[in-house]
Parts: structure tokens; sequence; C-alpha cells
């Protein structure tokens, strides 16, 4: 028998122990929860700051009093050529509006041969690019380009803003008086503004090489792309893979080899969820870059959103086979004992039943192949892209791309549009599952 | 092919045995089911009744591993003869089950997927043979308001009208119910059975039951069965067959089999 | 289907109402006779085939994944790199020390003073500077360092294998040069004349290769001074070579190379993929350490004392983290865990590119992997044992410690190795944050310096411009094949533990 008073205290010390350790469980918990708030906060506190901005031309005095990002395109444009010499605005007009042009003999041609989409006057259209006075040149500027990129040639060629300095939020918010004595001792000349690097401009403009003008245009556009591609040719394949291995496969009595084939495919689909995606970059590369390269044409959209589909197959299956096998069996009873057959029974029951689950585990998938990185940087993401995806055959590049590509520059203002594109990534995956869980949950109450 | 439409005999079983693989569940039944009567298969768990009846429209095929010998005929055609098609089977031959399990559809949508199996798509058709059909199973003036409501949202006696109904649209030759009312209230079961009665005009029926005292209510043919239980090297056999077939007033009344008799007079199962 | 005219009080035969109305679409109906026979089914034939041909689909993938593994890195190993052709012979000129103490084959530092403190032999500054490659009896050093009264060497270089060394042995200075063209060489000569400090190191039949130029030596000149070849061999184009062009030796790639050589340049013909591997190695055990204590004992919590209410809220939060796309954990590494791990030990120990920054974030991240399938284990364990041990009078955690922990151990030990894969085919985070290290196997053992994991290279190969059959984009693949089997193992065993485990309630 164990004296009392010693028991006693064992327990109290056995008890202390547990709260000691539940208070680690908790912990751990607490740990992981807070380093993701973290990472959320490391993010916001780039993506807004304080910039010490110098310009050789004050946007102030260009305009009325109105921002320079109010302005319409015909005042914008109006603004770059009476600012700019002739021969530059000319330039400008080369570069950014005709873009594609036979060096040889481009100066010989008419205005109007060289933009034939464009709708000209007629005694504009027959001069030569070198004959175009500024007046002439800023019309076509004003009808070809969008306010957000003319406000970013504005920016560029006549103000030349520069970014002489600059510091996240969190000193912005909390040490802003060390930041105006920072700013007047070194850069007496910069003019202090809060930036915000995301903004409504940011979404519609292309990269850059100056932080100030990047935007993730080409690399949202290219995800858009790459997606579309990706569900057209996941979507179909998985689910029908789902339903063959869920209603035909398991159903009935099929010979030895054919359950093992079977089997085999089920084994082979949970190893491919588990392979690095970078592997099946690797898979894109030799396939749909080298292998079907007449296909693709190379380095394309339509090779990156192979490769991605490739990648999220397998979750769509295995997402879309638990979607199948919740359905009631009573269900697939009830049908059959009505005399129709496998498929009816599959599309007219089993997949209307199922698809919430299905849709749930699609975007899923879908959210997966948004963030993923590594497989098109093998597949051959394009380093430096300006202009739109205009097909299949683009070259392409992609958000999480872009966030990589500026988060390695070493000027510290590309890490704070980095943070803005994260910003960007993240509300892009946001949207997605909240529309799962909104479909997810609309649907379960339509079947119960 | 000789007529047999306006034979007395809907189902005709002889010597079916039903396997499971290697196991033999059901062992040599012999008994045939007579055009607009009810026929009710009693007799304790696991004795084969219910693996009897699914054997008349094939429903058995749906597991891996299951055949039959022996004939089922149906208007003198075997139906298991190889070529055969289950489904064609199952359109002619319904099925009510146990638990009800309506399609998480609307009631009208319930309904119309028989007949849109078919390729019946004029929606004037479909709503005709939507209102017959409810109004066959007793459940028209309870729904006719509301149509589209979900088959899911009904009372569980009404599932089970609405699954009748869905059974009845095709106009199936013979319904076949497997334990209908086991998962209802007795109130629901009373108005089934005077359901059954009413149905047994224009369809056979076939019913399986626990139930003795229902058995006598509603059916005009009952059928006993029985386990049997064989020892061969150690190991226990047991497979279901069947020990008596009659009208349900002589085989309750004055059974021929002792274990008929002992079964009725609740002795023991 | 035509609308039929129904007349109520008409008998049709014996169809009912219904009957009518579903005649018209049941053609194969007579009266009599009914047509219960197999048709075919041509639309289920058709679907049946499509389906199963898109689950085959998954089976092409694998394969053509395997394949290109394969195949690409069969390319790396029929390739070759051409190195300068170089001879080694001793620096005459510098003076030979003898090492005062005896050497093991294990270190690095080489003291070269007497017992009284002063330089061996009598020198007042050691004649040794790094990236000399010095001998000592059989074995090939390269100096890194030189100190007042130490050098500190690379053991083992140039094919040569670390080993004891007695007292007294004598350094070697080497030199290492490479072997040029003594004059201009027209693309019809076939006798070429050559520079070199010592013995040609050449053989007959060998390849060499001047410029973009492929020749095979037939003769080697007794003087040492001139071979004859064969030019323009191997489809090439003989040209004119200028005067003191070195001339290059291929090197191929072994797989013994491969999976022992301590160095990782293949254009330089360095195949060894171990720094690789150990950098891999590094970041993963940093986030495994990281990321088994805070995911099991998360998942303790969430298992054995959390409401549900509270679980409910706490284990979507947690999911996030697994939403939470890779690159953006990369940049959090680089812009808040670097800087902190700077901060804390001190800029000098940390740089700026550091496997434990990314091997920490990592671990972040593979949290929610642990954390939800050793929850799902835990659950499993059957409240009968649970209750045993309560009824025993155990304390709550002793309970979980002894008896639900190994109950669930299987399914920990499942979700602790699926981890590790998770952990070894990572890319994003370790490309941003780990930095490319000196392709060597030295810093395995400091996390607080650059390595470049398998992973890492990989991307950064294929950031730059690839040229298809170069010995780079080969050498990816042959990374990818050791990267895919080292996931496809672990894969394999995670999965047989949790099967195993699955058995053991039933």
């Amino acid at each position: 028998m164990i004296e009392e008073g010693v028991f006693h205290n064992n327990v109290l010390r056995r008890k202390r122990l547990g709260i000691l350790w539940s208070r680690f469980y908790f912990g751990s918990l607490i740990i992981a929860i807070v380093a993701l708030i973290t990472l959320f906060l490391t993010v916001v506190d780039q993506a807004f700051g304080t910039v010490s901005l110098s310009f050789v031309v004050d946007p102030a005095t260009l305009t009325d009093g109105r921002p320079l990002d109010q302005l319409s395109t015909d005042e914008l444009a109006d603004i770059l050529t009476s600012n700019l010499s002739a021969g530059r605005s000319r330039i400008l007009l080369r570069d950014y509006v005709i873009v594609n042009y036979n060096a040889d003999t481009y100066t010989k041609q008419p205005i109007q041969a060289l933009l034939p989409n464009h709708t000209l006057d007629l005694a504009v259209g027959e001069k030569t690019l070198g004959t175009l006075s500024a007046e002439e040149i800023s019309p076509i500027l004003a009808q070809s380009l969008s306010s957000d990129a003319l406000y970013n040639l504005v920016m560029i060629e006549v103000v030349q803003e520069q970014v002489l300095e600059s510091w996240t939020l969190s000193k912005t918010v909390f040490e802003y008086n060390q930041i105006v004595a920072e700013n007047n001792e070194e850069h007496p000349e910069g003019v202090l503004q809060f930036r915000s690097w995301l903004n409504a401009r940011f979404l519609g403009t292309p990269m850059a090489s100056d932080a100030l003008k990047a935007g993730v245009r080409t690399a949202l556009l290219g995800s858009l792309w790459i997606i579309g591609i990706t569900i057209f040719f996941a979507l179909p394949v998985g689910i029908g893979a789902a339903v063959y291995l869920e209603e035909y496969a398991r159903a009935g009595s099929h010979s030895r080899l054919f359950n093992l084939a079977n089997n085999l495919i089920e084994t082979n689909i949970r190893n491919l969820a588990g392979v690095p995606s970078i592997i099946y970059g690797m898979l894109g590369l030799f396939v749909f870059v080298r292998l079907l390269g007449d296909l693709t044409q190379g380095r394309t959209i339509l090779s990156a959103g192979l490769t991605m589909a490739l990648l999220i197959l397998p979750v769509i299956i295995i997402n879309a086979q638990e979607a199948i096998r919740a359905v009631p069996y009573s269900i697939r009873e009830a049908s059959y004992g009505m005399g129709a057959t496998r498929w009816q029974t599959v599309s007219r029951q089993v997949l209307p039943a199922a698809l919430p689950g299905i849709m749930t585990g699609t975007i899923l998938g879908v959210s997966r192949a948004v963030g993923e990185t590594a497989p098109l940087i093998v597949v051959g993401a394009a380093t430096f892209i300006v202009t739109d995806p205009t097909g299949f055959f683009s070259q392409f590049t992609a958000l999480p791309i872009q966030v990589y590509q500026w988060t390695s520059l070493p000027q510290v203002e590309f890490r704070y549009v980095a943070a803005a594109a994260i910003v960007v990534l993240l509300i892009l995956l946001l949207s997605l599952n909240a529309t799962a869980i909104v479909l997810r949950n609309r649907y379960s109450r339509r079947l119960s | 092919m000789t007529s047999h439409a306006h034979s007395n005999k809907a189902v005709q079983l002889n010597k079916v045995s039903i396997y499971y693989g290697d196991y033999r569940a059901v062992k040599d039944v012999s008994l045939d089911i007579d055009r607009n009567k009810i026929t009710a298969f009693i007799g304790p768990s696991g004795c084969g009744k219910s693996t009897v009846l699914r054997s008349i429209n094939r429903m058995n095929d749906l597991v891996p591993g299951a055949h039959v010998e022996g004939e089922v005929l149906y208007r003198g055609r075997n139906l298991y003869a190889p070529d055969v098609d289950p489904v064609e089977v199952r359109r002619r031959i319904g099925m009510v089950f146990q638990k009800p399990n309506p399609f998480p559809k609307s009631i009208y949508d319930n309904i119309a997927y028989g007949p849109r199996l078919l390729g019946v798509k004029d929606r004037k058709v479909l709503d005709q043979i939507v209102e017959l059909s409810l109004q066959q199973a007793a459940l028209w003036d309870e729904v006719k308001n509301d149509l589209k409501k979900s088959g899911l949202a009904l009372s569980g006696g009404q599932q089970q009208r609405l699954c009748i109904a869905r059974a009845i649209a095709v106009e199936p030759d013979i319904i076949l119910m497997d334990e209908p009312c086991s998962a209802l209230d007795p109130i629901a079961t009373q108005r089934i059975e005077e359901l059954m009665k009413d149905l047994v005009k224009s369809y056979t029926i076939v019913i399986v039951t626990h139930n003795m005292q229902q058995a006598v209510r509603v059916s005009d043919y009952t059928a006993f069965y029985y386990i049997r239980k064989q020892e061969i090297d150690g190991k226990e056999l047991r497979w279901g067959e069947l020990v008596e077939f009659g009208k349900t007033k002589q085989v309750f009344d004055q059974p021929e089999q002792e274990e008929t008799s002992d079964y009725i007079s609740g002795r023991f199962g | 289907m035509s609308s039929m005219e129904l007349n109520a009080g008409n008998q049709l035969g014996t169809l009912s109402r219904k009957g009518q109305l579903l005649a018209d679409v049941l053609q194969h109906e007579t009266h009599d006779g009914i047509d219960i026979r197999k048709r075919p089914r041509i639309n289920e034939i058709i679907i049946q085939n499509i389906l199963l041909i898109c689950g085959v689909v998954s089976i092409i993938t694998t394969v053509l994944i395997v394949y290109s593994l394969l195949n690409q890195a069969l390319g790396f190993f029929n390739s070759l790199a051409w190195l300068p052709a170089r001879t080694l012979t001793v620096n005459s000129s510098v003076e030979r020390i003898a090492v005062p103490n005896a050497i093991d084959a294990a270190t690095t530092e080489i003291v070269l003073t007497t017992e009284a403190g002063e330089l061996v032999g009598g020198l007042t500054r050691l004649p040794y500077t790094p990236n000399q490659l010095i001998r000592i009896e059989n074995e090939i050093m390269l100096v890194t360092a030189v100190s007042r009264q130490a050098i500190t060497v690379e053991r083992g270089v140039e094919d040569t294998t670390a080993a004891n060394h007695k007292s007294g042995m004598p350094i070697e200075v080497l030199v290492s040069d490479p072997i040029r063209l003594d004059e201009e060489l027209s693309a019809a000569d076939m006798q070429i004349g050559l520079i070199t400090a010592g013995r040609l190191p050449f053989t007959a039949g060998q390849v060499i290769r001047l410029h973009n130029e492929n020749m095979r030596v037939t003769e080697i000149a007794a003087d040492n001074t001139s071979i004859t070849v064969e030019r323009g061999y191997e489809g090439t184009e003989a040209i004119v070579h200028p005067i003191d062009e070195a001339v290059q030796v291929s090197k191929q790639p072994t797989l013994t190379e491969f999976l022992t050589h301590t160095k990782w340049q293949p254009q330089i013909g360095d195949f060894g993929v171990l720094p690789l591997v150990y950098a891999t190695l590094m970041t993963t055990i940093i986030a495994l350490m990281v990321s088994l204590p805070l995911g099991l004992g998360a998942a303790v919590y969430l298992s054995e004392y959390a409401s549900p209410r509270s679980r409910a809220t706490l284990k979507p939060i947690l999911e996030i983290l697994a939403g939470v796309p890779t690159v953006v954990y990369g940049f959090f590494a680089i812009t808040f865990m670097t800087p902190l791990l700077r901060g804390i030990f001190g800029t000098d120990n940390v740089s700026i590119y550091n496997m434990a920054s990314a091997g920490l974030v990592m671990g972040i991240m593979i949290v929610p992997t642990i954390s939800s399938i050793s929850e799902d284990a835990l659950s499993a364990v059957p409240r009968s044992l649970r209750e045993a041990s309560y009824g025993l009078g155990a304390t709550k955690l002793e309970t979980i410690v002894r008896v639900i922990i190994p109950g669930a151990l299987s399914g920990i030990i499942a979700a602790f190795i699926l981890g590790m894969s998770r952990a070894v085919g990572e890319t994003m985070i370790v490309a941003i944050a780990a930095g490319a290290g000196p392709a060597s196997a030295i810093n395995f053992l400091k996390p607080f310096q650059a390595g470049e994991t398998m992973t890492g290279h990989i991307a950064r190969i294929s950031g730059g411009d690839l040229s298809y059959g170069s010995i780079d984009y080969n050498s990816i693949f042959a990374i990818g094949l050791a990267l895919f089997v080292m996931t496809l193992i672990l894969n394999l065993i995670s999965g047989f533990i949790a099967r195993r485990f699955r058995e053991v309630y039933q």
C-alpha cells in the first residue's frame, strides 16, 4: 500500500508535468499560426511604404492641378510630345506602337503601311516616319496606347522620376521621424511620398527594368492563360479517370489481369501525387518543348499549360474519386433497378451528386497550379517579356515566376514590387478557395 | 416463340441456386409467381429470401462474383440466358428497396427519370406520366402543389411511396419489393399495404417481408425459406432453401411442413 | 415523339394509359412478344473506352517521366566535357620543406613549425600561395589558405586519395601547365608541335580537341615535343589554330564519379553530385527539426485537447499554411528569416544566402503535412485504449505519451517520411534563400553558409539559356533522376508504413 502523502505528491507532480506539456502542444500550434501571420505581415510590410523621389520635371507642373494619372490619353500624349524633341517622339512611336518593323526599309515606308490596323488621316498616313510632326504623332500615340502605358512613358521620359531610397510600412508607421531625418541628411532633394506598391496601375502594366514602373500585367495574363489550358485538359481527363476507377473498374467481376491493371493505375496515381513538381517541369521540357516541339512551338503557353495539367492531374483524380465514393450506393442501386445502363447511372445520378466534391477538388488543384513556380522555370518561362500573350504559342510568364524573378534582383525596390505581386497572387488564391467553399456549401445543402 | 403474354405465370423459378463466388447462398428454389397476385417471401434473417428476390431482376449481377444456376423464366424466356440484357430485364421488372432511396432531385425529376431513360422528351407527356404515377402511388394529393420540392424533403412513408411511383412510371410487368415497410412506422406501413392491394390490379407484386402478419394481410401466395446447415471437413456450411410454397391461407392455417408451422407459431426464427 | 391523342375511354388492348404514353418510345415492345435480347450499346462501349484512356493517361505520365529522366540522364553519361590538357610537374625552384609532424588522412591544417616555434627550414615566410597544388608522397592537395605558420589544404585532389603521412616527408609544389601549341597550326598539318613542362599525357587513339576541331592522336614523338594526329575527326572541320592555343582532352562522367565525387562543375569536368545531395540533406534535416516537434505537437493538441469548436477553427488555419505558394515562402525566407538570423547570430556568421534560413522556413511549410497525417493517426487510436489507460489512473499526458502516440506510431512515422520527401523535393524556397554556394561538399556542416540543393541547382541552370544536348541540359536530368529515385523510395516507404498501420486496428 502506497503511503497517502507520497501518492498525493506523486500525482501532483505528474499533473504539473501534464499541464506543462499541454502548454507545449498548444504552443506548437500557436507557433505555426504565428509563423503564418508573420509571413503575411512581412509581405504586407513590403508592399507599402515610403519612397524618396527625385524628379527632373515636377509632375505638378505638367498638369493643371489634376493628378497626372487621371488625365486622358489625349492629354498624356500631348504632354509627351510637347515636352520631348520631335526625334524622341518618333522613336517612341516606333518602339511602342509600331514595334515590328523592317530595320532597312521602315524609314522609307509611309506610316499607314507601318500601322495597317490603325485609322489615320490620309494626309498623315502618307508621310514617312521622319517627317511627322509632334502634333501628328500625339493622336496616334493616344489612339494606340493605354493611359497606363502613356502615364509610364511620361514618368520615364519627361518626369524622369527616380527612387532615391525606400522604407517599409512598419518603418513608415513607427519611425517616420527617422525617415524624415535620414532623407534630409542624405537626399535633401528627395520628395517623400507614401507609396502603395500595389495599385491599379500595377495590375495594368507589364514588367519593366525600373521598379517604379513595373507591373504584373503580363504575368497575371500569363497565369490566367496557363490556368485556362490546364483546366481544359486536366478536368475532363481527371474526372474521366476517376469515374473509370470508381464506377467501371471497381464494379462487377473482372479477370485477374484486369484487376491487376486497375490496381496499378491507382497506385501509380498516388505515387504521381508525391513526385516533386520540378520533375514535372523536366517532363514538360522533354515531352512538350522538345519531343512535341512542332505541335507546341517550344516554350509556349501551350507547353506550360500541358505541363501543369499533368502536375495537377493526380490531385484532381484523387479528389474526384473521393467525391464519387461519397455518393451513397443506394442511389446507384435505385438507378440500376430501373433499368438504367452504367453510363446513364453515372452521368445522370452519380456525377451530378458528386459535383460539389469534384468542384472543390478541382479548385484545390487549380490553386496549386496557380502557385507553382518550379515546373514553369524548367519548361522555360521568359525572363523579360512585355507584350500581352496573344495565343497559345506566345512566350509565357506567370505570377509566381514574376515574384521569383523580382525577389532575385539586387535592388531593394524590387522586393517591394515582389511583395505587391504576392498580394495579388494571394488574393487570387483566396478568391479561388472562397469560391470552392461557397460552392461546396451551396451544393451540399441541396443534397441533404 | 409461343406467346406467354396471357399466361397466368409471371415468373417461374426452376431449381435456382445462387452463388457468390464459390459460396452457395441459396439452393434449388423452384416456384411460380402468378400474374396480378401478391406473393410474399418470408423466413428468418439470412435465409436467402432477398437473394432470391434480387435474382428475379438480375440485381445480383451488381455483386462481383455472383452467378446463378437453374432457370428464371419470364414470359417463357430464361432471364439468365447468355444473350439476355440485364438492363432490358430491369426495365420490365422493377424494384422498391428496404430503405427509401429517392434520388437527390425534385419529386418530378425522380419520377421522370425512368421515362427519360427510355427517351421520352416531350414535357407534356412527362407531366402526364408523373401525375398518373403519383396518383397510382397515392401520393399525388400530398405533393401536387410542389413537384419541384426535393424528394429527400418528404417523410419516410412519403419517400417510399415516391419510390413506388418512380418504379411504376415505366409501366413494369412486375414490382419486386424488398422489405419495403421495415424502415417505416405503422401508419405509413398501413398506407403502403393498402397501396399494394390497389397496385396488384395492374402489376404483379413479389414482396420480401420479415413481418408474418404483413404477409397474412396482403399476400395471396407465400413462400417460406429457411436456413440449412451442414458440417463438412470441420467447417460449417449454411445456405437457404425453400421449405414451403402455396396459397397464403393454406401455408398459415395448414402448413404442410413442420418447420413452417414451427416458424409461424414463433417457436423459432 | 409525336404527341398522342388520349381518349380516356378507349381501351387499347391491355396497355394502360401510361403504357400508351410510353408505347411510342418502346419500339421493341409488342403486346405479345417482348425483346430482352442484348443489344449493342455503342455509346456505352465508346464511353467506357474513353474513360479507360483517361485512366491510362496517368500511366503514360509515369512512363514518360521515367523515360525522359533515364534517356536524358543517359545522354549525360555519354556526353563529354572538354578540359585543358595539363601536366603536373614539380616546381623545382621552390624549396622542399619537410613536414615536421606526422599527418593523418583527415587533417586539413598542416602546421610547419619546429618544436621551438620557428618555421621549419629556417624560413621567414611560407613559400605557398592559395590555389597552389602541393604533393606529399602520392597525395596531391590543394592549398586553400596560408597563414604565418600553417597552410590549410583540401585533401586528395586530382584523383589522388588522402592518406596518412609520416613526419619528415617532403612537400613538393606542383605546377599545372596547360599544353600549348608552339606555333600557328595550318588546317592541313598532321604534326603538331607542343610546349609542355612535363611528359605529354596523351595516348595513341585518344581524341583531343583544339578550339572547335577534334583530332585523333596517332603517334607521340619520343622527345615529347610533338604529336601526329588525324585532323578534322568526328565530323568537325579542320581549321587554323593560332599559336599558344591550349589542347583539350575530354572527360566523360561515370556513375561512380557522379555518386562519389565531391565537386559539381560539369563545365570543367567535376561530376560529383554529392555537394548538391549534402545541401539537400542539410536543408531537409533543419526543416524536419522544426516541423516534427511543431507538427506533432499541433497534432496532439488538435486531436486530444482541443474542443470540437476550436478544432474546427484552428485546423483550417493550419491548412492555410499548406496552401501558401512556395515562392511566397522563399520571399519570406530572404526578407524576414535571413535578416533575423543575421541579427541574432551576427552578420559575420550568417551569410546572406544560407541553408538555415531556407531550412527553417521549409520546416514551417511542412508543418501542416506532418500535423494532418499525424492527427488522423492519433484520432484513429480506439477509445477503448484511452479508457483503459485512464481507468488505471494515468494522467492525460501519460496516456498520450505512453498509449496514444505509440498506438499511432506508424502513422506518425509515415507522416515524418512524407514530410522528408516534400522537403527533399522542394525547390523555390532553397532557390531563393539558400543560394548557389561553391559546388563542393565543405559546407555540409555549416548551415549558416550558402549551399545549392539538387532542386535549387536545376532551377538555376534552367533559368539560364539551356541549349539542347549541352552537358548542362543533360546534367539536370541526371540530377532529376537521382531526385526522383530518392522521393519515390521515401514515398513508397511512407505508404508501406501507413498501410501496415491501417491493418493493426482491424
